[in-house]
Parts: C-alpha cells; sequence; structure tokens
C-alpha cells in the first residue's frame, strides 16, 4: 500500500456549483474518499467560460484537489468519477514533488514567469515601457562606453553634484538633465534637483558668515 | 580606436539580440511549466488555439517539450481551444 501524491482538477457543472458550491464539492469528496484517498488541500479554483461547450455547457466551476493515494485505486475513481453527471470533467495527474513543495514550487514559478514578461514585455507607450527602459540604459552605461545618443547626456548629470560647490547656479544643471533626459524616471529627478539646491544653500550660507 | 568601438557595439548588439530571442522559460528560471498557468500558454498559442513553433518563439526544446504537455491538459480542461475561435 504505496501511496502516491497527485493533482486533480474537476470541472463541475456550473449550474449546480452556483447553486450551492459546498454540495457539489462534496460529490467529489465523497469519490475520493471512497477509494481511500486523503485529501491534503482543496479549492475553489475559479469559475470560467469554458474554451468549448462540454456536455452542453458552455460555463464550469473548477474544483482543484490534491490528495494521496493508492495508484490501483485511480482507474476505479476515474470510472467513478465519470459516471457522475454534475462532474463534466476531470484530469488527475501524479506529481514528482511531494504534494506541499509542489504547490509551494507552481507558486514560486508562476510569480517568476509574471515577472518575466513585465520586464521584457515590448509595452506600448505606457509605463511599462519606461519600467524596461530604466535598468537596461544603467547597464549599456556600464558595459560599454556608450554610443552618440546617451553618451553626452549622462556625464552631464553624473557632473552635476560635483560642479554646484565650484559656484555654478544651482538650476542649470538641473534644467539641463530635464532637457537631455525626459524619459528619466521621477525618482532620480528630485533627488537631483534637492541636491544642487542643498548644496547652493550651504555655500550662500558660508558665503553670509564670510 | 574605430576597431574597438566596432566591437563594443556588436558585443552589445548581440547581448540585446539573445536577451530578445532567449527562451522565457529559461530566462525567468523555471523548472516545471504549470498548466493552469494560462496567461503565459495563451503566449504560447496562436488566435487559433495552434501552438507556436519553437523557432518563433525562441523556446528551448526541453521546454517545448513541457509546454506542449501543458497545453494539451489545458485543452482538455476547456481552459484553451482546441480549434481557434
Amino acid at each position: 500500500m504505496s501511496t502516491r501524491d497527485y493533482e486533480a482538477m474537476f470541472i463541475l457543472n456550473h449550474a449546480a456549483a452556483t447553486a450551492d458550491f459546498e454540495e457539489t464539492a462534496a460529490i467529489v469528496d465523497q469519490i475520493l474518499e471512497k477509494h481511500g484517498a486523503t485529501i491534503v488541500q482543496k479549492e475553489k479554483w475559479d469559475e470560467r467560460k469554458l474554451a468549448y461547450e462540454i456536455k452542453g455547457q458552455r460555463r464550469g466551476t473548477y474544483y482543484l484537489t490534491y490528495f494521496q493515494a493508492d495508484p490501483s485505486a485511480i482507474v476505479a475513481m476515474n470510472e467513478d468519477v465519470q459516471l457522475n453527471e454534475t462532474i463534466l470533467r476531470h484530469l488527475v495527474i501524479a506529481l514528482d514533488l511531494p504534494i506541499a513543495e509542489h504547490i509551494e514550487n507552481t507558486a514560486n514559478e508562476r510569480e517568476l514567469m509574471a515577472e518575466d514578461s513585465r520586464k521584457n514585455s515590448l509595452g506600448g507607450w505606457g509605463g511599462g515601457r519606461r519600467e524596461r527602459r530604466g535598468p537596461s540604459r544603467d547597464g549599456d552605461d556600464d558595459g560599454v562606453g556608450g554610443d552618440g545618443a546617451s553618451a553626452p547626456a549622462r556625464p552631464a548629470v553624473v557632473a552635476a553634484p560635483a560642479k554646484t560647490p565650484a559656484k555654478t547656479p544651482a538650476k542649470t544643471p538641473a534644467d539641463s538633465s530635464a532637457e537631455a533626459k525626459p524619459a528619466e524616471t521621477p525618482a532620480d529627478a528630485p533627488a537631483e534637483a534637492a541636491a544642487p539646491a542643498a548644496a547652493d544653500a550651504t555655500t550662500t550660507d558660508t558665503a553670509a558668515t564670510e | 580606436m574605430a576597431s574597438n568601438t566596432k566591437i563594443k557595439n556588436l558585443r552589445k548588439l548581440l547581448k540585446k539580440r539573445t536577451e530578445r530571442t532567449k527562451c522565457r522559460f529559461t530566462r525567468a528560471r523555471v523548472f516545471a511549466i504549470d498548466w493552469k498557468d494560462i496567461g503565459t500558454l495563451q503566449k504560447m498559442v496562436s488566435q487559433q488555439g495552434k501552438m507556436y513553433g519553437a523557432k518563433r518563439t525562441g523556446t528551448v526544446s526541453h521546454f517545448q517539450r513541457k509546454l506542449k504537455i501543458a497545453v494539451k491538459r489545458a485543452r482538455f480542461m476547456a481552459l484553451l481551444p482546441y480549434v481557434g475561435r
């Protein structure tokens, strides 16, 4: 009696599930337990429109379960599930990993995929594009000397804090940086603007004291 | 001097290109493809519901095989269509 870990998804009749989800889910649970399965986790996964009609139904309620059972019991269980009319369709998958680990992994990996698509989306004119360009531009400047467009703009910004103590007015570097790089993220701009202003204030103070 | 910048530009271009064409699953450093993750699966499938070739999406063959299984499971559970809409 060795058990294996399984993941099973059931599509329940939408009308029955919306009327009383607990009861329709209990039908599934009963079938699983009848065949000696111990249910580890169960959840209502989603309510969605089906990609195609199943048994004349256009919508379905998805019920996701994780359980441990004897592999030999699965065949009989499948037959039982197929005979039931409130279950439109089901899919049982044997897991390679223990259930808890599997759930954690899938959650993590889904997040990774979402993050990747966010980073690498080609974007339109919206905020996504700006997010993507920020780090890549930094990377270019670090790696390579720079091409024609970005090279002149960068030294001005870098030099700005260094120049300010040497009596240059605070406004000009900030303005030039703003003109040169309108696409720059706002996070940088206030910091730059604030730093020269503070520097200028200190210089004026020292001048006054002198 | 000129050749040096040329090489640099080429390297930069190459880097960009590999970043662009690399398999998204390799990029995300994922080990398995979840068949319930419809958002990512839909990106690997055409409007008609056909899977895009690995050449087009840049998917590494290892993941293309996993993707095949994931798409088929999703189709069976009516998460993705067998035939377009």
